[in-house]
């Protein structure tokens, strides 16, 4: 069940606030009229009381006023007055304050009247206490609505921090007591300001009960009400028990001490009396809401679990309570519903005996069996409606009278009911027709009895028939009459069942058809003695078959006489009927095809056919617009066909009819329409062609697909005629087009611009637009026109202009010479850099020469005998020039040209053949450039090469005589010392001898290196081969793998499996085992030492990376020299200081390079760089 | 002091007088040899050994040829001497301070030539030849 109301509302304690703000309004009126007439009972409301002063008495009235105005809610401005007098009140009280703080006298206590009554030194001034309290409740007042909940609270406390000092001053008058000294400024209160205090301040608090003390008392819950219960008696019980104790201390009846114990002891009982109170009339409370809760949650189940909608409104019938049920069935949210008005749901045609009723229950208590139910339509949200029985109950709560309205959807009810009614109704029909007679003929005494409807099926009186057989024979129709009569006596006989049907004569002429069925009785000689029958009227099927089978036969003469291809068929497929066309169409003019199947008569009919033909003979229809055969001849046939089935009687199927036409010529020529509207789209769209129209009259504007694409426009986009114009580029573009089509629409003049755009995109094009006007009457109705994207054209011509402008620079340009020339040679141009070159000027030799006066004439008849050669056939003069390009492109020589003086250069001469149009040769170009200085520079090179070919003879030269005869020498040497040590064995042990062999040793070796570096460089004619370098690498493993296992280094081949690179193999073989046996050498014995090799591709090069984690070298050192010959950087007894130097040799002779990075002691790693 | 091995006599085609001395020494030491046939060049050597092969007579077990002579070089001569036909087979060991490896791949192409020695010469190399010369 949904609640609907919060009852919870602040401003239901807004009333008392204002009670109490009104009150005070007038106590503070009455001080402040008591100061003005000087009337002293006025201030002080009791004789020899403190007076309340004049500022109190305003300040009072602040407060009110300021309260009044805050609690009212009539105008929003009000909450500015009554922020404003808070202000007010502040200042007044925070003065004063001030004066009690500093001592000092600001002269606000007499500001507004003297004080004529006051006994203080301080004359008008109200006390700390009234000042004070003035102050908080002016900054509670201030702020207590404040939405920061810290702040509120903190007012919520100063309004109790009032109230408490209030009650003690109230009290002090109350009991009659003094104060102590240190809390004086309390007493000097007044006790009207003391007891306005306390109101004020309670009621303030009551602005947000939700805050401080107050909350606790102002919610529904246990707690609170107890709190509420309890704190006034207990309050009350000791302020009289706290007056008691007083009295008792005054007059000395008791001992202090005791008396105090006395006080407590009473405290105690009294208290706990209370809360016995109390308590248990809290439990009564706590019981019955337990209980109502309980019933509530009963009814809540019920009402939930009830499967119709059940709606509670209150008397103005809107919307309290509601089941879920009644969401769902009126489909509205539980939001929606809370509120809403009954008559909502309640179709409008059924509201009025709705309210009717709704007001009768709301009166009265109405009786549940006295009325019928009330149906209406009820209304979902979705507008759908629905038949609902609607019942009311009336109940009566605290918060008025309410109807319960239960709405039961009774569509399903409503639809039997019908139903019903109909077969009722179908029911009483079927009876009337069925009109079935009962005879008997006792064949014994020839007595024919018959029922009543045996005399009206035959139109005939009881009186006028004699019960005689001939009696039933008469009435026969004379056709039927012999076959009836033999009927009967076969039955007689025993030969055939009695089930005929025959017509009968009425009397008043008409003819009826009757059926007939009888059962023969017989003796036990099997004599039949008795024949019971029944006998009804068929007259109507016998007509409507008569019917059907002339509409049959109809039909038949309709589908032959059919001037298209129709054909019938029985169930059979069988012919029943085929149109002349059909026979034409199908070649079966000279064919008797009826009764003959369909599929006798075309075998070739596949299992496709058959299948729709057996799915119209079960009722299905295939209609067919078009579908294409292809014949046996290739052509392509269309044929659109329609197979159904038709109706012996309704709900029979007799077979189906089959409807063909060819179609060919007629989809021809749509497909030829088709074709063009196509091509032409295809066009429009191929050449970027788009349309557009203005409608002038409602500045519409509309573009066509392609006008759309041209624009870049989403799908969306609506085309406005303002903002069309601003596609349209800024300057000439858009003021051409805006000033064309102002002239279009003014004069009607067509316009055909080419425009520069932004598309939507952002993308710039050029666009032509060309737009025609439609005049009607004198003015432009419409402007319409096409839309094309030339941007590519566009920027073709544009890019041509600037090929021309640059092609005409360079014609003009001073560097190039270029002649022209017409087919047989005679000058047509001859552009600045020839006359520059050449020292003519294009005057003296357009129209007037041929270029051969500018050549050699030994150059052009050596040209024209290698040319005549070449070719076969004599050529000479300015052929010589042209003969080749007249049958090539162009022809690139070098040429010397002759200038006017006569001085010569070398040029490189092109002559390229001009053609037209037709690709016929119209004259030739001859483009030369000035190479003199490229003569020079290869004059230059050659006689470098000549130097650098001698030098690296030389080389050679050297390097056989180190090969060869430096060698031989120390060869010999070596020899002769050998001879000489066997020879003379006793020199073995010298010194000297020693030393000189280890000197030949060295000098072996070291032309031995020599020798090999000069190999390197002055080999250069060697065949690389590709070598793969993994596989060299693990050949060069294999060849020094004892040496590493001995060393106990790793050697790793991580080289790519297919890293293949140019080189020659000793080489590499060479490089490969200087590097790997470098690795070995230089190990570090600290570690586990090893030679990783692993390659990669950059930039055209293998890269074999060789790394160890050996010594490493210092390359600040030594790094410039690392590749020098003759360098070491160990102090290895086997380092040479050739290893390095001959491999970065072999490496450049092989194209390679080599990179090193190394860190001492961390190891080395070398990036050998071949080409691949 | 007779050596019972299968070399009686050993041919030295050489120009320089120092090789064909320390040679000589070294083979006589070592025993491979006591008898020499020295020639200073190849045309020399060419003209005197004709006869010699012809005639199948003091035919030396062994030639060792240096490649670089003046008149007629270690090639132009092994050209020649090839086209004789001799009776037995002659070990021929061209024996050259050469290292080009032109001259080694080119000696490579001579069938008839059995090793190309680099000098100096050493005993190593001789009991290798005379290992090669029992063999055939």
């Amino acid at each position: 069940m949904k609640n609907v109301n919060t009852l919870f509302s602040y401003d239901k304690y807004y009333r008392y606030i204002r009670i109490v703000a009104s009150v005070t309004t007038g106590v503070s009126l009455i001080v402040i009229w008591g100061w003005i007439l000087k009337i002293k009972l006025l201030t002080s409301f009791l004789p020899d009381l403190p007076t309340m002063k004049f500022n109190t008495a305003l300040c009072f009235f602040l407060v009110a006023v300021g309260l009044l105005f805050k609690t009212s809610k009539r105008l929003p401005r009000y909450q500015v007055y009554a922020g404003i007098i808070n202000v007010t009140l502040l200042i007044l009280a925070g003065i004063t304050l001030l004066e009690h703080i500093t001592g000092v006298n600001y002269g606000i206590d007499q500001l507004f009247v003297k004080d004529y009554f006051s006994i203080y030194s301080l004359p008008g001034r109200m006390s700390l206490g009234t000042a004070l309290n003035f102050f908080f409740l002016g900054l509670g007042l201030l702020f207590i609505e404040c939405k920061t909940r810290l702040v509120a609270q903190v007012c919520q406390y100063l309004f109790h921090i009032i109230t408490l000092i209030s009650v003690t001053s109230f009290l002090t008058y109350l009991f009659g007591v003094g104060i102590e000294t240190k809390l004086e400024f309390i007493t000097s209160m007044a006790i009207h300001t003391a007891v306005l205090f306390i109101a004020l301040s309670g009621t303030s608090s009551l602005i947000r009960i939700d805050l401080g003390i107050t909350s606790v008392f102002s919610k529904h819950s246990i707690g609170s009400m107890m709190a509420r219960k309890l704190f006034l008696q207990i309050g009350g019980m000791v302020i009289v028990l706290s007056y008691l104790k007083i009295l008792a201390d005054r007059y000395q009846f008791i001992g202090l001490e005791f008396g105090t114990t006395l006080f407590g002891v009473l405290f105690l009982v009294l208290s706990l009396s209370l809360i016995w109170f109390v308590a248990s009339k809290l439990n009564e409370i706590e019981r019955q809401r337990q209980k109502i809760n309980h019933n509530l949650s009963i009814a809540q189940t019920f009402l939930n679990s009830t499967p119709d909608p059940i709606i509670i409104v209150d008397q103005s019938a809107k919307i309290f309570l509601f089941n879920e049920r009644a969401e769902e069935v009126f489909a509205y949210t539980e939001d929606e519903l809370n509120g809403l008005d009954l008559d909502i749901i309640i179709d409008k045609r059924s509201l009025s005996k709705f309210h009717k009723r709704f007001k009768k229950h709301l009166v009265e208590k109405v009786k549940k069996n006295k009325k019928k139910p009330l149906e209406v339509k009820a209304v979902k949200k979705t507008g759908e409606k629905f038949e609902s029985e609607v019942s009311f109950s009336r109940i009566t709560l605290l918060e008025g009278t309410f109807i319960l309205v239960s709405l039961k959807d009774i569509t399903v009810r409503k639809s039997y009911e019908k139903e019903l009614k109909k077969i009722t109704k179908k029911y009483s029909a079927a009876n009337e027709a069925a009109v079935v007679g009962v005879w008997e003929y006792d064949i014994v005494k020839n007595y024919l009895e018959w029922d009543n409807v045996m005399y009206i099926l035959h139109g005939l009186n009881k009186e006028d028939f004699n019960h005689a057989y001939d009696a039933w024979e008469k009435v026969l129709h004379p056709e039927d009459k012999q076959r009836a009569t033999e009927e009967v006596e076969k039955a007689l006989m025993g030969e055939e069942e009695f089930d005929t049907s025959f017509r009968i004569i009425k009397p008043d002429g008409e003819i009826r058809h009757i059926r007939a069925k009888a059962v023969v009785y017989r003796d036990n000689e099997q004599h039949p003695i008795r024949m019971l029958g029944t006998n009804w009227d068929i007259t109507k099927e016998k007509q409507a078959e008569q019917a059907l089978q002339n509409s049959f036969r109809q039909n038949l003469i309709f589908v032959e006489q059919a001037p298209s291809a129709i054909a019938m068929f029985n169930r059979n497929m069988e012919y029943i009927a085929a149109s002349q066309k059909w026979k034409e169409d199908y070649g079966l003019l000279e064919m008797d095809i009826l009764g003959k199947s369909h599929y006798e008569i075309f075998p070739e009919i596949g299992d496709e056919w058959k299948k729709i033909h057996r799915e119209c003979l079960e009722g299905a229809v295939n209609v067919c617009d078009e579908a294409s055969f292809e014949r046996e001849d290739g052509s392509v046939q269309w044929i659109s066909w329609d197979v159904r089935p038709w109706y012996k009687t309704e709900g029979e199927i007799g077979g189906i009819v089959m409807h063909t036409a060819n179609i060919t010529q007629f989809k021809d020529s749509v497909r030829e329409r088709l074709k063009i509207e196509n091509i032409l789209n295809k066009t429009n769209e191929i050449a970027r062609i788009g349309t557009w129209e203005v409608d002038l009259g409602k500045e519409k504007i509309s573009w066509s697909k392609i006008t759309r694409e041209i624009h870049e426009v989403p799908d969306d986009y609506r085309p406005q005629l303002e903002k069309a114009i601003d596609f349209y580029k800024e300057g000439t573009s858009k003021k051409s087009i805006q000033s064309a089509v102002t002239n279009a629409v003014r004069s009607g003049k067509s316009f055909d611009l080419e425009l520069e755009m932004t598309t939507y995109q952002g993308n710039n094009i050029w666009v032509r637009s060309i737009g025609q006007v439609e005049m009607f009457e004198g003015r432009a109705k419409k402007l319409y026109g096409i839309f094309q994207d030339i941007t590519e054209i566009k920027n073709y011509e544009i890019s041509l202009k600037e090929t021309n402008e640059k092609l005409n620079a360079i014609l003009n340009s001073s560097y190039v010479s270029i002649i022209g020339t017409d087919k047989n040679g005679l000058i047509t141009h001859f552009n600045k850099g020839a006359e520059t070159f050449l020292q003519y000027s294009a005057e003296e030799m357009i129209g007037k020469e041929s270029p051969v006066i500018i050549h050699l004439p030994e150059e052009i008849e050596k040209r024209g005998k290698a040319l005549s050669k070449q070719l076969n056939k004599n050529i000479q003069g300015f052929d010589v020039f042209v003969e080749l390009p007249k049958q090539g492109d162009y022809e690139s020589q070098e040429w010397t040209y002759v200038r006017k003086d006569g001085s010569t250069f070398s040029v490189q001469l092109v002559v390229t053949p001009v053609k037209d149009d037709q690709g016929e040769i119209e004259g030739f170009l001859g483009v030369a450039a000035d190479i003199s200085e490229l003569k020079n520079a290869e004059k230059e090179i050659k006689s470098l090469l000549s130097i650098t070919t001698e030098q690296n003879d030389r080389l050679k030269n050297f390097a056989h005589i180190v090969s060869h005869n430096l060698r031989s020498h120390s060869g010999n040497f070596e020899m002769l010392l050998d001879v000489f040590v066997s020879t003379y064995p006793e020199f073995q042990k010298e010194k000297a001898i020693e030393l000189l062999q280890l000197a030949s040793r060295n000098l072996k070796e070291t032309i031995q290196h020599l020798n090999e570096v000069v190999v390197i460089n002055t080999e250069i004619d060697f065949k690389m081969e590709n070598i793969n370098l993994r596989n060299a690498v693990k050949a060069t493993y294999n060849s020094i793998s004892s040496l590493a296992s001995e060393a106990q280094v790793e050697i790793i081949n991580e080289v790519q499996e297919d890293a293949l690179i140019k080189g020659l193999p000793a080489y590499v073989e060479s490089i490969l085992l200087n590097f790997i046996t470098n690795g070995i050498k230089y190990r570090s014995h600290d570690r586990n030492s090893f030679v990783k090799l692993s390659s990669y591709q950059q930039n055209g090069y293998t890269i074999l990376d060789v790394e160890d984690n050996g010594l490493g070298i210092d390359l600040n050192r030594h790094g410039d020299k690392l590749f020098g010959m003759y360098k070491t950087f160990h102090h290895n007894k086997d380092a040479r200081g050739i290893g390095l130097f001959i491999t970065k040799n072999q490496m450049e002779a092989i194209g390679g390079k080599i990179e090193v990075e190394s860190k001492v002691d961390q190891g080395t790693n070398f990036k050998l760089y071949f080409k691949n | 002091m007779k050596s019972n091995n299968a070399i009686n006599l050993t041919c030295i085609i050489d120009d320089d007088p120092v090789f064909v001395f320390g040679a000589k020494r070294i083979m006589e030491m070592a025993e491979f040899c006591n008898n020499f046939l020295v020639f200073q060049n190849g045309e020399e050597a060419l003209t005197n050994l004709k006869p010699i092969v012809l005639s199948g007579e003091s035919v030396p077990d062994v030639i060792l040829l240096d490649l670089n002579m003046p008149i007629m070089d270690g090639w132009e001569f092994l050209d020649n001497f090839i086209k004789l036909e001799t009776k037995r087979k002659i070990l021929i060991y061209i024996v050259s301070s050469s290292i080009d490896p032109a001259d080694i791949i080119k000696a490579k192409s001579y069938k008839g030539l059995n090793n190309f020695i680099v000098k100096p010469i050493t005993r190593e190399v001789l009991s290798e030849i005379m290992r090669d010369a029992v063999k055939h």
